[in-house]
């Protein structure tokens, strides 16, 4: 379903991506780990259209996307959540998920029937009760669901989740991976996942690729990267240097 | 937005004062007809009517232009032009507000790519550009303008209420924009542009549509000012007074609201009348450090101040 | 008149670079300088380019006075409101620059003014000359300043990544304030330079701001090697023109390059500025 070929994204001097390659199928629930700065948010930035590679091919159902913005990137499917959250604060819950239902891929309903929709996302995240705080007065981990809801309400077929899970307490992060997981087997939404928090993200994912300097150094099943002596050594070594 | 949703809950109490003020401006006429009064009035109006096409585009979708007077004198030439050609009239508002209209799209697809402070100093570009063109362009009168003999003989009162239905008309699309769906996309690239990107909304589409919009309210101001004053000449029709002033309008009534431009028109016009400045020198003085003042203590202008005390 | 433009641009780029405010005003320094100069001469018989030697500390503090009252504020908070003060801090200079010394064309006098040397095939008037030298020396002292010194690596270290400066320790507060101070300075270099060779007038000052605006964008944004290039590129040009077509459409001739630079490369002509 997509296809990432060599693609190499460099800012200045510094090489962020170096010709990485891999591949997502349908409907998996694909992993991306590696220490920090290996270049695992630039690739989602590359994917979703937000920067532009330096050399390589992105190719999402036979479509380049290489070099499209992201408008376009998500009409044809890709959405996203982000790091660093951004909702739009000074707007209510509702209305953050209104958008995703009238800008996303269902783009001829009115507002009225936006409205049923986003009451329905919000109902699958658990928020519904607060629809209509103002999305900057909600913790931590219900902002990241709110951004959860308004990607699902916009209707992608693959979405790319960004550390996701970035400081939530147990209780919220079962919620989050079961959330997640429930998008790929209640949605058949395509998903690939960002996380730092390996033990959460090894038990919910199909398969998982590790980045390291911008390089995929290794791809595997859960159980197979664990055990991987490179892999190890990788974040280790790290914390050595 | 808290301003969208307190309208919504306050709805009743705005809704009597924009009808209260419909009323009022549309029967003053009769109640006082004297000319000075119409006429500062229309003034007022079209002041209203010109900083609300550059309010928008700054305070809905954020690009702010140094350029907006460029539809204004595109507007007031091609009224001239038509009056001199055609005796069009009143009838001639409509068509410069197109002209401007063609003219921003033209700019618009030029600038598609372009935002921020590029983007302004671009518009900044542009509007000196085409003055310098119209300076030396003979057929329209380069250096001396044209004059618009014989004179249109419009009565004050169509002049009011041209203005006036041009204000009210503009300031209403507005609002109905900002009331439809386009108004929560607006909102949301307010508010993070790349996250509303991310979402399928294409920013730049609204970029230019308020870019056009205004573009045609300048216009439609610009051509007005022609049939009022019935000479216009590059200096004026394109001074850099009239962006100025648009822009401190803009800022005192707080660029994203509807209401401020128009509020902030009666109040800075009407302080001018009774302020008269003698020497053009310090007018320019002034204007800078109230335009500092703003900046640093009401940058969200009169809305800002009014929304601290709600 | 290159070399001028390159000086103005390049305070300009630096200010940019430091706050990332377009720095409206910078024009109105530059001829409030030339009007200061002017001043200088007339009232005290100074020489115009040893004036230089005044104006620039002058403005340098000037500068430093100004950053924090006027500007930080509403630079950190960032958006579009630092336009519009330095914007109105431009009026309010032009206009105090218009009421003081009213608005006809003024010079700055020299008493050698009239005299030309020879270089070779060129009949350089001496003032061009003097401030063509002058013009390049203060260049390379910038560049030198800014490459070879520990408070010029931390000013590029500021444009480039603030965060990261300030981590490393660098006194965000002060080198910005310095930069500010500096960009106004050479603004005000640019500006006597050109009051000597060229006269003025307060609109100068708007023409000044054009023709630079045009440049640092073209040079890309926050890259003054880049806006310098452009500023000669566009002096050249302009030069160029005006021996073909009527001096009032010259604006023209900036706006296309312009235009044309920002059509083909939006992140300006070395391809290294923000866009």
């Amino acid at each position: 379903m997509l296809i990432v070929e060599n693609v190499t994204m460099r800012f200045g001097g510094l090489v962020a991506l170096n010709k990485i390659s891999l591949q997502i199928k349908e409907k998996e629930i694909v992993g991306i780990i590696g220490p920090n700065g290996s270049g695992k948010t630039t690739l989602f930035n590359c994917v979703s259209g937000v920067y532009s590679p330096g050399s390589g091919r992105i190719i999402y159902r036979d479509h380049d996307i290489t070099r499209l913005g992201p408008e376009k990137i998500f009409r044809l499917g890709i959405g996203r959540t982000f790091q660093n959250i951004r909702i739009f604060q000074d707007m209510t819950v509702l209305e953050n998920v209104m958008v995703g239902a009238l800008f996303g891929r269902n783009r001829n309903i009115t507002m009225n029937e936006a409205r049923e929709k986003a009451l329905y996302w919000l109902e699958f995240v658990g928020l519904k009760n607060k629809k209509d705080m103002l999305a900057k007065d909600l913790p931590l981990a219900q902002k990241k669901l709110i951004e959860i809801a308004r990607v699902l309400a916009a209707n992608p077929e693959l979405v790319l989740f960004d550390e996701p899970l970035a400081g939530l307490n147990p209780e919220e992060l079962s919620f989050a991976v079961k959330t997640i997981k429930r998008v790929r087997d209640e949605l058949g939404i395509t998903v690939v996942w960002v996380e730092h928090i390996l033990r959460a993200l090894m038990k919910a994912v199909d398969r998982v690729i590790v980045l390291h300097h911008g390089e995929k150094i290794a791809e595997g099943s859960p159980q197979e990267i664990v055990n991987s002596p490179r892999v190890i050594e990788v974040y280790l070594g790290k914390k050595r240097a | 937005m808290p301003g969208w949703r307190r309208l919504s809950s306050f709805f009743s109490l705005n809704f009597i004062i924009i009808l209260a003020f419909l009323i009022i401006t549309a029967l003053l006429p009769l109640i006082w007809s004297s000319h000075g009064v119409l006429h500062i009035l229309s003034i007022i109006y079209m002041y209203a009517t010109m900083t609300l096409g550059w309010s928008t585009l700054a305070g809905f979708v954020g690009e702010v232009s140094f350029g907006h007077h460029v539809f204004f004198g595109l507007g007031a030439y091609t009224t001239a032009l038509l009056w001199l050609n055609f005796r069009l009239g009143i009838p001639a508002l409509p068509i410069s507000g197109v002209v401007s209209l063609a003219f921003a799209v033209v700019v618009g697809l030029l600038f598609k790519r372009i935002s921020g402070v590029v983007f302004t100093i671009a518009t900044l570009c542009i509007s000196e550009v085409i003055k310098s063109l119209f300076l030396n362009w003979e057929a329209v009168g380069a250096g001396i303008g044209l004059q618009l003999n014989p004179l249109p003989r419009i009565p004050m009162i169509t002049y009011y209420y041209t203005i006036l239905a041009a204000m009210v008309i503009e300031a209403f699309l507005a609002y109905l924009i900002r009331k439809s769906r386009y108004g929560l996309a607006l909102f949301a690239i307010k508010n993070d542009p790349t996250a509303a990107q991310c979402l399928g909304i294409r920013v730049i589409k609204y970029k230019i549509l308020f870019l056009l919009f205004g573009a045609f309210f300048e216009g439609v101001a610009g051509g007005f000012y022609a049939l009022l004053v019935c000479h216009i000449e590059p200096l004026t029709a394109f001074d850099v007074m009239l962006m100025l002033n648009m822009q401190l309008i803009g800022l005192l009534g707080g660029i994203a609201t509807i209401w401020g431009p128009i509020v902030a028109s009666f109040l800075f016009l009407l302080a001018a009348q009774y302020v008269i400045i003698q020497f053009k020198e310090i007018q320019i003085i002034i204007w800078g450090v109230i335009m500092i003042s703003l900046i640093k203590f009401m940058p969200n202008g009169l809305a800002g101040v009014l929304r601290r005390r709600i | 008149m290159g070399g001028i433009y390159s000086l103005f641009a390049m305070g300009l780029s630096l200010i940019f670079g430091v706050i990332r405010v377009v720095n409206f005003a910078h024009g109105s320094f530059a001829i409030l300088a030339a009007y200061i100069a002017r001043e200088l001469a007339i009232a005290y018989n100074v020489d115009p380019f040893i004036s230089l030697a005044i104006v620039f500390p002058l403005f340098f503090l000037l500068g430093l006075i100004i950053y924090p009252t006027l500007v930080r504020d509403v630079a950190l908070r960032g958006g579009r409101a630092s336009l519009f003060l330095t914007f109105g801090l431009a009026q309010l200079i032009d206009g105090l620059c218009l009421y003081f010394w009213r608005g006809d064309p003024r010079t700055i006098p020299a008493s050698y003014a009239i005299y030309i040397i020879e270089l070779g095939p060129l009949m350089l008037p001496v003032v061009r000359f003097v401030s063509l030298i002058v013009a390049i020396a203060v260049t390379f002292l910038v560049y030198f300043f800014i490459s070879k010194t520990f408070f010029g690596k931390a000013i590029r270290a500021t444009i480039l990544d603030r965060e990261a400066a300030q981590l490393m320790g660098i006194n965000i507060n002060y080198t910005v304030t310095m930069g500010f101070g500096i960009g106004i300075a050479l603004a005000s270099l640019a500006g006597v330079l050109s009051g000597i060779i060229y006269g003025f007038n307060p609109g100068s000052a708007g023409i000044f701001v054009f023709r630079s605006l045009v440049c640092v964008v073209m040079g890309g944004l926050g890259d003054p090697f880049g806006t310098t290039i452009a500023a000669f590129i566009l002096g050249y040009s302009e030069a160029i023109f005006m021996s073909i077509a009527p001096a009032a459409l010259t604006p023209i001739l900036a706006f296309l390059l312009l235009l044309i630079v920002l059509i083909i490369r939006p992140r300006g002509i070395r391809g290294a500025g923000l866009a």
